[in-house]
Order: structure tokens, then sequence, then C-alpha cells
């Protein structure tokens, strides 16, 4: 089923907005992402020019002031919106994890791993 | 190799959202030694001389901008360019809303980050490029088939043996442009489909652009060619179409042995094609006119010469016409007179038409009778009630047929034709399968009239 625009947000977005939440420049939000995710997301000019086009749209992000042509932006109250309710999702879909595999998950600690339920498999790497 | 600037034009189609053919090829063309410069219209790139060095190459898609100037001329173009430069991209060119970059660094972050805005962009782009050119093709054939339509209503007889070379046309502008642009059109939703779900997951798809499905629509519009070619030589009986299939056979030999290249590339080969049939096309369009004017040309020759009284010079015919003055009872000097005769032919239509006029320079030129006459066979009946109808309502300004004693002329209806009160010896006759519009100078007498139906009812 296809996604509604930004009803659930990809790790990019999410990061993207999440750099907002302070006022922050469009260039340095690619070296933050880098940062935060400590490399694991990166973020193309491409795809950030779109996003922060498609945000300004949205009403999700404003621009706050424009030095020369670096043009830096902020999360809007809509934004803040969206980036929470995308936090409880995910907290949701972690919390349904737990609830599935919190037994397991503590039988995995005690024993190492070594005696791990089948059913984990690999969802139970080596702590 | 010690770097110069010199420029190079190179020949390469791509379908338009095929940014993997073209990011493969400018990629190869960076380890040969060129760099992508700008873009020319008809599938030229120009590229200047490098270094041959591996360079990383990204192809964009801007659909809020609707051609190269308002991408050139934005106000965040800097603003974005750097923004680009950042990570390593510069710009190389840009092409309706299609921008190129390129990248020097090993490894550099890829432009695109994120399937599905790369997917958004491109389809907004697509649509608007291949919308404009399908809305073209298909306003323009709408636009066709009401003007043919038009000239239907207003002459069927007439339209009949003019189809042919309209037709002609028609098919080939749309065989031409419907090949290349709806096999693009279709083999990006095709793509597109797989790259939805692929970006639903997020995973990139390459980009694929069918050449069968561009040979199975030539192959298609070929076939229809020739049954239209056939259909409308039998319905005009012009036989020009025989002689531009001809032309359409040497085309798609010429076809096959250029899709057949095995060394040229697909690109090269689209072009070369797109040439090819510009060029059949030209020559079709050329040379169908003048065969058509050939086969049209009156079956009629003259034998004399003469300058009239205003300095214009006259022709002498000596046809052997259907009917004369002289076969109505009337005794006139035969050299007196031009005798003229057009026959056209088609399988729904045969049209006669036949004078004897008297030459300008004659004595008592107002006092001596004189006759002109068409025949219309028509095979078909409604097209038959139809020309009838039409010829009674034209020319109301000037004139009305009247209805007249169709049994003198021993004919299934007669109208008489008066113009301003005047009676003007003007006939308009109903036969079976037949229309005779019949023009004298004189009164024509019972008799005589019997006698025109005979030769010509």
């Amino acid at each position: 089923m296809p996604r509604l625009k930004f009803q659930t947000l990809t790790e990019q977005m999410f990061y993207i907005l999440l750099c907002l939440k302070e006022e922050c420049c469009g260039i340095d939000i690619m070296d933050k992402v880098s940062a935060m995710t400590d490399d694991r997301v990166k973020v193309g000019s491409g795809t950030l020019y779109n996003l922060l086009e498609q945000f300004l749209s949205a009403g999700m992000i404003k621009e706050t002031k424009a030095e020369g042509r670096r043009r830096s932006y902020v999360l809007t109250e809509k934004g803040r919106e969206v980036l929470v309710a995308e936090y409880q999702r995910l907290c949701t879909q972690a919390e349904d994890y737990r609830k599935l595999f919190a037994g397991e998950e503590r039988v995995c600690e005690e024993n190492a791993c070594e005696e791990a339920s089948p059913a984990l498999g690999t969802l139970c790497p080596a702590l | 190799m010690k770097e110069s600037m010199y420029y190079e034009t190179f020949t390469e189609a791509f379908a338009y959202y095929d940014r993997t053919a073209m990011k493969e090829y400018f990629e190869q063309k960076a380890l040969e030694g060129w760099q992508l410069c700008r873009k020319e219209m008809f599938s030229k790139w120009v590229f200047k001389r490098i270094e041959p060095k591996k360079l990383h190459y990204a192809i964009t898609y801007l659909p809020q901008f609707s051609n190269e100037d308002s991408f050139l001329l934005s106000e965040n173009k800097k603003e974005y360019l750097e923004f680009c430069a950042e990570q390593g991209w510069q710009f190389a060119c840009v092409y309706k809303n299609m921008v190129v970059f390129y990248n020097e660094e090993e490894n550099p972050v890829p432009f695109e980050t994120d399937p599905e805005v790369e997917l958004a962009a491109i389809h907004k782009s697509m649509m608007k490029h291949s919308l404009i050119k399908l809305t073209l093709v298909f306003a323009g054939l709408a636009g066709l088939i009401f003007y043919f339509f038009l000239k239907f209503n207003d002459d069927p007889i007439k339209f009949f043996f003019s189809i042919s070379g309209k037709v002609n046309t028609v098919i080939l502008f749309i065989m031409i442009f419907v090949c290349f642009n709806l096999s693009e059109f279709i083999s990006y939703c095709r793509w597109r489909k797989k790259a939805v779900a692929a970006a639903s997951l997020g995973d990139f798809t390459k980009t694929e652009f069918s050449d069968k499905l561009f040979t199975a629509f030539l192959v298609i519009m070929t076939v229809l060619y020739v049954a239209v070619i056939f259909i409308t030589t039998i319905l005009s009986g012009n036989l020009a179409g025989l002689w531009l299939l001809g032309f359409g056979a040497i085309y798609v030999f010429l076809s096959a042995i250029v899709d057949n290249e095995k060394e040229k590339s697909q690109g090269k080969k689209r072009k070369a094609l797109s040439i090819l049939s510009f060029v059949m096309l030209f020559v079709l369009v050329v040379a169908g006119d003048i065969v058509k004017t050939h086969y049209e040309n009156s079956d009629s020759s003259y034998t004399e010469t003469y300058i009239s009284d205003d300095g214009y010079e006259q022709y002498v015919y000596k046809d052997d016409i259907p009917l004369k003055i002289e076969a109505l009872g009337l005794a006139v000097d035969s050299k007196q007179y031009s005798y003229e005769l057009t026959n056209r032919k088609s399988a729904i239509v045969v049209i006669t038409e036949a004078s004897q006029t008297l030459r300008t320079d004659v004595e008592n030129y107002y006092d001596l009778p004189h006759l002109n006459y068409t025949v219309y066979e028509i095979k078909w009946q409604f097209l038959l009630e139809r020309s009838l109808a039409d010829i009674l309502n034209d020319n109301g300004l000037y004139g009305t047929y009247e209805q007249t004693d169709e049994t003198v002329w021993k004919a299934e209806k007669a109208y008489k034709r008066i113009e301003f009160g005047i009676d003007k010896y003007n006939y308009l006759l109903c036969y079976d399968g037949k229309l005779v519009e019949f023009v004298s100078s004189w009164e024509i007498t019972p008799e005589q009239a019997a006698v025109v139906a005979e030769t010509l009812g």
C-alpha cells in the first residue's frame, strides 16, 4: 500500500527534520545527519534539496534567514507534530517488538545466547 | 596526454527518463577523455577534451522548471549548485528539466539517496515531457480527422478522389512520431511499476528502455500503412498510392538494415532511424504530389492554339465527347468548336466532364449554340443522394434548383436552375446510379431531351 506523503517518514526525512529542531543552514544538514548517525545515514545533495523544498511547501519547516546564497531553516509547529508522530510510531513498533520477544531476550541475556530460543534465530545476536 | 580545451559533438539518443544509460555513457566517455559540457537538439551531446579519468555522473530531474532557461535564470540556481558542490557534485549541463552533475571523488555520496523522492521527481518530469508530445500527436490527429470530416461533408465526391494523398501524409506522420514517443512512454510506465515497488523497500532500480517495443510499433505501423495505401488506392482510383507503397517498402528495407547493425549502439540506431524517417517523409510527400498530379491530369490534349482578342493563348481540343450538338439535330461547323473531355475514375465514382464550346475568334459568337455536361456515376446509393442534396442546396445566393417534368428527360428526377428569375437552361437530372448536370445555351426541346437521356442517362 503506497505511503501517504509524510504520513510515515523515511530515515532521511526523519533525520533532516531532527536536524532542524534548531535553526540550521541547509548545507550543514548533510554533515549533521552523518555525524548524528555515525555515517549510517547519508543524505545526497539532490535528495536533501528536494526534501527541503517539499517540507517548505508542506509547511513543516520555514526559512529563517538567507546569508548570501545560504538559506537557514527551522522546524515549524506542524513539522514538530509530524516528527513527534513518527517518533511515537517508531516507539510503538519497538514496544510491540519488546512485548513479543521480551521473555526470550531475558533468557538470551542470562545464557549469553548460547541457549537462545531457536525461534529467535538471528534476531538475537551474541551479546 | 596534454589537456587541451577543444570540443567534440557525439550523437546518442536516450529515452528521457533513462538515467542509467545516460550515466553509463557519460562515465565511459570520461574514461576515453571526454567531459560533458552541454546538450543540443536532436540527441547531440557536446564534450570537451580532458585527461582520461574516472568520473561519477548523476542525472537528476527538477520538475519545477519547465525548460533550461527557467533553471538557469532562477534565483535559487546558484544556491542549488553550491549545495551540490558541498559533496563534490559539479554542474555539467541542463536539458529541459533534467540536470547532469559529475563528481571527481573516488567514492562520493550518491546524489540521490532516497528512491521514493527521486521517483516522484522523475515521474513529474516524465509526465510533463510525454504528455506534451502525446497531446500534440492526438490533437493533430483529431484535427486531421475533423478536417477530413469537413471535406467529406463539403463535397463527398471530390473527397474520395483526393483521399489518397491526405491519408498517406497522416499515416506517415503518425508512424514516425508515435513510434518513438509512445514506445518511450510505455517503456517508462513498465519500468516505473517495478521501480515503485523497489523504492517502497528503499531500493533504486536501473532504468530500462525497450527497443523491441519500438520495433514492434514500427512493424504494426508499417503494416497499417500498406493496408491503408491499398484501400485508398482502390477508393480513389489514384495509382499514386502504389508508387508510394514502393517508397514505403524501401523505407522498411533500409530501417531493417539500420536496425541490424550490430556494432552501433541503440541510441545511434534510433537516431539513424529518425533521420531516415524524416527523409522518407519528405521524399514521399514531394514525390507523392508529383505522381498524384500526373495521374489526375486530364486525358485530353489540345490540337491547336490561337490568340484571343484579349491577348491570351487559347487551346482547341478535338476529343471524342459522348454527346455533341450535332447529335441534337443542330447544324454547326465543327471547325468553330473545341471538344474537351475529362475522365476521372475510382472504385466508387466515375466523373465524365465534357464540353463543346466555341472558339472566341468566331463571328456571331453569341448567336451560336454551345453546351457542357458532367456525368457522375456513383455506385453507392447514399452517396448519390447525398451529392444530389448538396448540389440542390448549393449556391443559394445566386439561384435555386426547381423541380421540373422528369418524363421529358426520361429521368427519375429532374431539376432546372433559376438565377435571378431567369431560366439558365441548366438541368440536374437523376438516373439510376447517375447524376447529370447538363448546361446548354438554348432551350432544349423534348426531342433533344430524349437524345440526352439516351446518351447520358
